[in-house]
């Protein structure tokens, strides 16, 4: 399963929105209408599953589903 | 009319203590998450086999082992609660037997959850002020956790389990002043236990304790409803009395940033309220009460005191009292 896969998994768990609607350029808040609580378990199920803990300020910065893949797959926020 | 005492607050609290790094383990949460937003640290969870009645009914034995009274001598049980133990008959028989309040008559009163704090006691008030009854015992109580579906995370790092029970009497000075009831059933989605079937993703089916009836609710919602009106119906409460006068104020424990917004909004001090919902989550209808008895407890409220009791929550109602404290001395 692809890091995309896998966070399209999670993201249709946390926010019960079918993985098929979700693409790169999804966002989180206007897009896929997650609230503060719902990007928490976001990325709570991503270090459950992943690996990868991603802390506070780096998440703050993850707008979109393309740039969560990108910093989970290289480490570093996309500009 | 008779002017009408609050003569005791009994409380009960379940004892298995939930933290938040418990949640974390069972849902997809984070410790920092739950104090940053919603201020709890800790909650009281039922046991499987505690229901409201039980958690009821220790809390009336505790309101009148704090009065010195027999529990026999009680003439009228009033529940306030969304959490009944059985559909019918209503939840205060059983707590009219495990209590052994022999001989009173008893109903409930259900006034959404958290509102029932004001709503079951400006009832009860009302029985006793009518000269209808001599002593009501006005409980609340509610399995809270039992309502929850853990897969939903909102609802369930919010609440907790717990009960109440204001004992009345007719009071020679003092009691309970004006009170203000009001209901928005226009939001009647924002907070609120909705029956719906819910599945895994793997088809099975998701039920709380309650079957196919969840807690359900959208915080903002919430947080608008209360920072933005209630401090407002407060000052509508006291009218003309000076809000400095108020020595304490007793809010419903939704969340610690909705108790201090409604204080900012009020103009008024941090220090001139108790706040539970740290240690015991929101516990719906108990949570005013329950502050109250800390409040006594901890000398932030004396004979003679002036207290506002606001509640706020499913409906969307609100209720509010203002009380002058009794003390022993002022019942005959």
């Amino acid at each position: 399963m692809t890091t995309l896969e896998t966070l399209r998994d999670i993201i249709e768990e946390v926010a019960e929105v079918p993985a098929g609607g979700i693409t790169p350029e999804s966002h989180f808040v206007d897009d896929l209408q997650l609230d503060s609580l719902a990007v928490v378990s976001l990325f709570v199920l991503v270090k459950r599953r992943i690996g990868v803990d991603v802390p506070d300020e780096i998440a703050d910065q993850l707008t979109t589903v393309g740039q969560a893949v990108a910093y989970l797959e290289q480490g570093v926020v996309p500009v | 009319m008779k002017q009408v005492g609050i003569r005791a607050v009994g409380t009960y609290l379940p004892e298995r203590v939930v933290t938040n790094l418990e949640l974390e383990e069972l849902l997809t949460t984070r410790d920092d998450w739950i104090r940053d937003n919603i201020g709890v640290e800790t909650r009281r969870v039922a046991a499987d086999d505690e229901w409201t009645s039980d958690l009821g009914a220790k809390a009336l034995r505790d309101a009148c082992e704090q009065a010195g009274v027999r529990t026999d001598e009680i003439d009228l049980v009033i529940v306030g609660t969304y959490t009944p133990d059985n559909m019918a008959p209503p939840v205060a028989m059983l707590v009219i037997e495990k209590a052994g309040v022999t001989g009173a008559t008893g109903f409930d009163v259900n006034a959404g959850a958290c509102p029932s704090s004001v709503f079951a006691l400006d009832v009860g008030a009302k029985y006793v002020a009518s000269g209808h009854y001599k002593r009501v015992a006005v409980v609340l109580a509610d399995v809270n956790t039992k309502t929850l579906d853990w897969k939903d995370v909102g609802p369930a790092v919010i609440f907790g389990d717990g009960a109440a029970c204001y004992l009345l009497e007719e009071a020679t000075t003092g009691g309970i002043g004006p009170v203000l009831l009001r209901s928005d059933p226009t939001r009647y989605q924002s907070v609120w236990v909705k029956r719906e079937e819910r599945r895994f993703r793997d088809g099975r089916p998701r039920r709380s304790v309650f079957g196919d009836n969840f807690a359900s609710l959208k915080g903002n919602d919430v947080r608008e409803f209360a920072v933005g009106e209630v401090p407002g119906f407060i000052k509508e409460l006291l009218g003309d009395k000076d809000i400095a006068d108020v020595d304490l104020f007793a809010l419903h424990q939704a969340n610690l940033y909705i108790v201090r917004g409604i204080m900012d909004g009020l103009g008024v001090a941090h220090d001139r309220t108790v706040t539970n919902v740290q240690k015991y989550g929101n516990t719906s209808g108990a949570s005013v009460p329950l502050v109250l008895r800390e409040a006594v407890e901890t000398g932030k409220l004396k004979r003679g005191d002036t207290v506002v009791l606001a509640a706020f929550g499913s409906g969307l109602s609100m209720g509010a009292a203002l009380v002058t404290w009794c003390g022993p001395e002022d019942f005959a």
